[in-house]
């Protein structure tokens, strides 16, 4: 053997040391539970295990649920990204004031638990929301016109209102560093702005936006919450199916063959979308932010801009919006159906209701306490995300062609694709003897949130890492930084940007879930969303309001998670 | 010597990229490697600065071996073709880079990137961004920074290839000054000719993976060992030629020659050797085919024979379409090289 | 070139840490460890019990209780069961009557016969191998918005077949059974009432009246029944709601704005068990803990946790609680064998009516 294979398998053999922690956290984590779940759901059928998947494949209402699945995530994720690509160009290309913020802002729906989400559409859209009151009003109607709740267009308005950030976030920084010369280049060339548009912008954009595309899919494709609460009992997707089969009926067998179909679309999308991004990615120049962004100039940017931040304000900020001022807004039974009653009295009540524990309940938790135990585990899941989807993206992007990459890839997003409902069950099934005794534990919850956060983690990281030119490595490595010193001075830094994106998924998603079905909680530390569906479930006013002002502090803790993510320095990394 | 390849050899699955190559180089000498693109001479410098390892020979460096020392031990400046400034540094962080990588203090550190920063002539631009500079000042900013730490061994990988002709004219004389003045032991990578008869003390011609000459430019231009390098340093008069005793035979005619052993051979006709008129011993005349203006002297191009063949002068030139006469001494002005 | 970045990775992992490492569940685990013993109960959700409470048993038998959150009462019990072996806590209370049947077929509890079930009456025991022993129950009633009848001078609905009439057309919203667990309690409510041969009829003709069915309780409740953010003014709720309604008032008030209906034959009634999780190395403990369930000082201290009704008889209930209160003297009764039998093909009957 010469000395040149010798090397290039020695490489190859190195990959499997950023390998070796994120693989196997993923094979305790995640397969080892999965395959125990699947195991005990089809010894459970008394027909084997081929009948109930014949029995699937045959079931009308079956076909019935897979195509409304895989046609209401078509439709949401158009609309998302119809909605997210302007806003990505307009985040991407511009400066303008409150854009921070606005961003943030953006991506605080992703957190929003579903029942307070429908409650903020309810405010505007329902049946005496805002909307309908202010048609009745001007037409003088008795009945309600617009019917949101329980609804497709409720399905798809949902989807676009939780999942735009994702577009927003990793196409609008691909975006924001992709040299604005190309395109201009192009219009030297003789080509107009729609042609250099399609021939030179969209192709630079590809990775980025497939990437994201992909993700918004697989979660409009698993949607749960939103179909259950939102689109009501007309509509069915295959977690919904997988959840009725599972809870209602038991029918162990159903749900496993349903969570395989889920799991296996997933995968297969995902395959053809890493075909597609190793095709698509390229190494290309990076800009800085201050040659890439500029003021929005001219009335086609102004009204593109001004069209842009208003569509956003609306479909993000104002449901936000309604449901703080409903925090603040105490209603006037006697005046409840008319305009008036929102404005019927300021009150804090709410918020001071928070603090006390009324009933001397032994689970009551103050604000400040849920609070705390939901940074920690989002901190948590940002820590364990990062450490773990690092070296993955890593290698991914350094040995792009090698077997292991291309094995490896489509089965990191496999989480986004799997049934919370079958994961949680498994965890219980097999994380059942010492040392790996977690059922109970509360390390549990970061590490599941962990679950769904990295792929988010490899997703943005690796077409960060993979941009990156080999030649500035070189360069460095010849004026005598070490391999170290090159990761610090040069990779770190230039995938600042991915890596606060990255963190920041990590933060929204731990923030946000509400791992009631996927895990064994222990009741005493309640997380943010956890208390809020302690008051929702409950009749009463005050347990609304105090739902409602919970929430609110959630969508505050978030925006300034975020915005604290934003001005966070990881090692050095340079606003550029 | 300061370096001493022996027996380089690098393939890249089965193509050979650098095959069996040796040379060295002494302190404080430029040396050229030229050659047209993909003849290897990239990856024999990525070789010295350690980029990429041999699949055989030596490399050694002051006598001592290098297969062993890592890139960023080396302390060796690399310049790259397109430059690959830090997009996420400025100009002063960039050129400081390699002093930080050496742990300088502060001081140290301004005071030699302030240094190079006034050599390279970009006094006013430390604080600026790299990525507003243009394809000139680029160029400066990766001189400096590759020369702040003072390198025992800078490498150009084609420094000037991106840019255009006039600006290349210019920074490569400024090149060569800065280069003469810090005595940097330089090896030049490049496929252009004029680069480097310009600047270096010696030139290493390469071919598909092979030297095919070492010398200095004068040595090279006055006996170009091949066709191939005659061809490539410009020289393109080259004719077919049999030997027979002390005679050889070409279309033009048959000219004495020194003695050689007999057989085919390739006759190259220097340019530089021939005058107008008809005051030398051989004359030829032809007719002029295309005749283009070279600011300091004219180029022409005349059919002779069946043969095209081109010669420049500073005299005035009949015009195209016209006859001219010419004549050369066959002694000064041929040379028999072997057929490649 | 990897460890570094691991490096630094960790550095700001364990910097975000920091800043609330003082949390007590790091603290918790080292203290279990010097406790000289641990109880742990799974729950459903909504269990509450009152801090008092707790520490009366924690003090007189000196051990400490871990409570664990398993989900709604669905999810908890498939939990329990496919823990097999090695179980998730030593006892698992919150099995309804609805769900009673899996938790027994799926063979999760030991038996065990508590001294107290003297003083519980026998129309709650459903197990008689007393393997889950009845601690608690409600009633799954329709809610009606007692100002919305008033302006409209409406009557209130006495029975369940009123609702197919015209006048009540448009006003009820109701809970999906494959999902809400109320709703699959007024489902009953309905099969108890026009029997499993009739009960579909009556749904058709609900569907024809307008009903509106929605998957969860606080859709219906928050969203769409009238007294919230709808034009629904009946709902299915619990017999509970209206004490909430007070309790729980924006402003105080001293009338219920809404009451529920608990004429004969019209509500559902849910029976919550408790029971001692097969495979407990606890269970001696294990029964104490059943015991204090069952003892008068929880039994009192359930409805105002959690809203329920004890069924200790000599339980004595909290004044503010029976004041708004509404006990249907005749619910709707459907024998448990019909339900762990039918279950899933009522429901499934009731979709393909209802949902397709």
């Amino acid at each position: 053997m010469n000395m040149g294979n010798g090397k290039e398998k020695k490489q190859t053999n190195r990959q499997w040391l950023f390998w070796l922690l994120p693989l196997s956290f993923f094979v305790i984590f995640y397969f080892y539970p999965l395959g125990n779940i699947f195991a005990l759901s089809f010894s459970r059928s008394e027909t084997g295990v081929l009948v109930p998947f014949l029995d699937a494949i045959q079931s009308n209402s079956v076909q019935n649920v897979l195509s409304f699945t895989v046609w209401q995530a078509l439709l949401s994720t158009l609309l998302t990204l119809a909605i997210g690509l302007p806003g990505a160009y307009l985040f991407g290309r511009f400066k303008f004031r409150g854009k921070n913020l606005l961003r943030a802002l953006t991506g605080v729906p992703f957190v929003m638990p579903t029942l307070v989400v429908a409650a903020a559409f309810n405010a505007l859209l329902g049946p005496r929301g805002w909307l309908n009151l202010g048609l009745m009003d001007i037409f003088d109607l008795s009945e309600p016109p617009i019917r949101f709740i329980n609804t497709l267009g409720a399905i798809l308005l949902a989807h676009v209102f939780y999942n735009t950030t994702i577009v927003l976030r990793m196409v609008g920084d691909f975006w924001g560093r992709l040299d604005p010369k190309l395109t201009q280049a192009a219009q030297t060339l003789g080509a107009n702005r729609w042609q250099s548009w399609w021939g030179v912008t969209v192709p630079l954009l590809l990775p980025a936006i497939t990437a994201a595309a992909l993700l918004v899919f697989i979660f409009d494709f698993t949607s749960f919450g939103v179909v259950l609460v939102l689109g009501g009992p007309k509509f069915s997707t295959l977690e919904v199916e997988i959840f009725y089969q599972t809870i209602s009926l038991f029918n162990l067998p159903m749900a496993a063959v349903l969570s395989l179909i889920q799991l296996f679309t997933t995968l297969g999308l995902t395959i053809i979308y890493t075909r597609l991004s190793n095709k698509l990615s390229r190494p290309l120049k990076q800009r800085g932010r201050k040659i890439t962004q500029s003021k929005l100039l001219g009335w086609r940017q102004k009204t593109f801009g001004a069209t842009m931040i208003g569509l956003m304000v609306l479909l993000f900020v104002t449901p936000l919006l309604a449901l703080g001022v409903r925090s603040f807004t105490r209603l006037d039974p006697d005046k409840r159906q008319t305009v008036e009653s929102v404005q019927s009295g300021f009150t804090t009540d709410f918020y001071e209701e928070l603090s006390v524990n009324s009933r001397d309940s032994y689970f009551y938790a103050p604000p400040t306490s849920a609070i705390q135990t939901s940074l920690l585990y989002a901190s948590a899941t940002v820590f364990f995300a990062l450490v773990l989807g690092f070296p993955a993206a890593w290698a991914l992007a350094r040995y792009k062609k090698s077997l292991a990459s291309r094995l490896l890839d489509p089965i990191l997003m496999l989480p986004l694709g799997t049934s919370a409902v079958t994961l949680g069950l498994g965890f219980i099934v097999a994380l059942d003897s010492p040392p790996l005794d977690l059922r109970t534990s509360p390390l549990l919850i970061p590490l599941a949130h962990t679950l769904v956060a990295f792929p988010f983690v490899v997703r943005s990281l690796t077409p960060a890492l993979r941009s990156i030119q080999p030649v500035l490595r070189k360069a460095a490595a010849s004026l005598g930084a070490s391999p170290s010193k090159v990761f610090k001075e040069i990779d770190l830094p230039l995938i600042g940007r991915a890596l606060i994106v990255s963190a920041t998924f990590a933060l929204t998603i731990s923030l946000g879930e509400f791992g009631a079905t996927a895990l064994v909680a222990r009741p005493e530390f309640p997380t943010i969303p956890v208390v809020i569906y302690r008051f929702l479930s409950q009749p009463g006013g005050l347990n609304y309001g105090q739902a409602l002002a919970l929430s609110t502090i959630l969508m505050v803790v978030t925006t300034l998670g975020m915005l604290a993510i934003e001005r966070l320095r990881i090692a050095e990394v340079n606003e550029f | 010597m300061t370096l001493i390849v022996s027996e380089l050899s690098k393939s890249f699955e089965d193509k050979k990229a650098v095959n069996n190559v040796s040379f060295e180089l002494s302190q404080g000498e430029i040396v050229a490697l030229l050659g047209p693109s993909g003849c290897g001479k990239s990856t024999l410098l990525n070789m010295i600065a350690g980029l990429e390892k041999a699949d055989a020979g030596i490399i050694k460096w002051h006598g001592n071996d290098l297969a062993d020392i890592e890139v960023h031990k080396r302390n060796f400046g690399l310049m790259f073709q397109d430059f690959a400034l830090f997009p996420h540094k400025n100009v002063f962080h960039n050129v400081a880079f390699g002093l930080k990588m050496q742990d300088k203090n502060e001081i140290e550190i301004k005071t030699r990137v302030r240094e190079v920063i006034n050599l390279v002539g970009l006094s006013d631009f430390e604080t600026r961004d790299v990525n507003s500079l243009s394809g000139g000042e680029q160029q400066r900013v990766a001189l400096a920074r590759a020369l702040a730490p003072k390198p025992e061994l800078l490498m150009l990988d084609e420094p000037l290839g991106s840019l255009d002709r006039a600006l290349r004219q210019r920074l490569l004389e400024e090149l060569k000054s800065i280069l003469r003045e810090t005595q940097q032991t330089t090896l030049y990578v490049t496929h252009d000719q004029e680069e480097a008869f310009a600047l270096a003390d010696k030139i290493i011609i390469m071919d598909r993976g092979n030297i095919i000459q070492i010398g200095s430019p004068n040595q090279i231009y006055r006996q170009p060992a091949s066709v191939f390098v005659a061809n490539f340093i410009g020289l393109s008069n080259i004719l077919d030629g049999k030997i027979k005793g002390s005679e050889v035979e070409t279309l033009l005619g048959t000219f004495p020659i020194q003695n050689r052993s007999p057989g085919d051979v390739k006759v190259l006709l220097r340019p530089d050797r021939v005058v107008i008129g008809e005051s030398l011993p051989f004359k030829l005349s032809g007719q002029v085919i295309d005749k283009s203006f070279r600011g300091e002297n004219t180029r022409i191009r005349i059919e002779s024979q069946g043969l095209m063949l081109d010669f420049s002068s500073f005299e005035d030139l009949p015009n195209v379409g016209e006859q001219i006469q010419i004549s050369l001494d066959p002694f000064e002005a041929f040379q028999i090289m072997r057929k490649d | 070139m990897f460890k570094k970045g691991i490096l630094i990775l960790t550095l700001v992992g364990i910097g975000l840490m920091g800043c609330t490492n003082n949390q007590n569940i790091n603290n918790e685990i080292i203290e279990e460890d010097a406790e000289p013993a641990t109880l742990t109960v799974m729950t459903h959700d909504s269990f509450a019990i009152s801090e008092e409470v707790l520490a009366e048993f924690e003090n007189e038998n000196n051990v400490q209780v871990q409570f664990l959150r398993a989900g709604d009462t669905g999810t908890a019990v498939n939990k329990a069961a496919l823990a097999g072996d090695s179980p998730l806590a030593d006892v698992f209370y919150g099995v309804d009557n609805t769900f009673l049947s899996r938790a027994l077929e799926e063979n999760i509890f030991e038996s065990y016969q508590s001294p107290l079930l003297g003083e519980i009456p026998d129309q709650y025991k459903l197990d008689e191998q007393f393997r889950a022993l009845p601690v608690d129950f409600g009633d799954v009633c329709l809610n009606y918005d007692i100002e919305y009848f008033a302006q409209n001078k409406l009557a209130i609905p006495k029975k369940l077949k009123d609702l197919q009439i015209p006048k009540y057309k448009s006003l009820l919203v109701v809970q999906n059974p494959a999902t809400s667990s109320p709703g699959l309690a007024f489902l009953f409510a309905t099969i108890g009432e026009f029997g499993p041969d009739g009960y579909l009829k009556f749904w058709e003709k609900l569907v024809k009246n307008d009903v509106l069915v929605v998957n969860d309780w606080e859709t219906a409740y928050y969203s769409e029944f009238s007294r919230w953010g709808g034009t629904r003014p009946i709902v299915v709720s619990y017999g509970s709601s209206p004490p909430f309604e007070v309790i729980f008032a924006e402003e105080e008030m001293s009338d219920p704005p809404t009451a529920a209906i608990v004429a004969d034959s019209t509500c559902f009634r849910q029976i919550e068990f408790v029971g001692i999780l097969r495979g407990t190395e606890n269970r001696e403990m294990a029964e104490k803990w059943v015991d204090f369930m069952l003892s008068t000082t929880f039994q009192e201290d359930l409805p105002l946790q959690m809203y329920v009704f004890p069924v200790n008889e000599n339980a004595v209930m909290d004044e503010a609680f029976v004041e708004f209160l509404a006990v249907p003297d005749e619910p709707v009764y459907l024998a448990p064998e019909d339900i762990a039998e039918h279950r899933e093909e009522w429901i499934e009957a009731w979709t393909d009516v209802v949902i397709r």
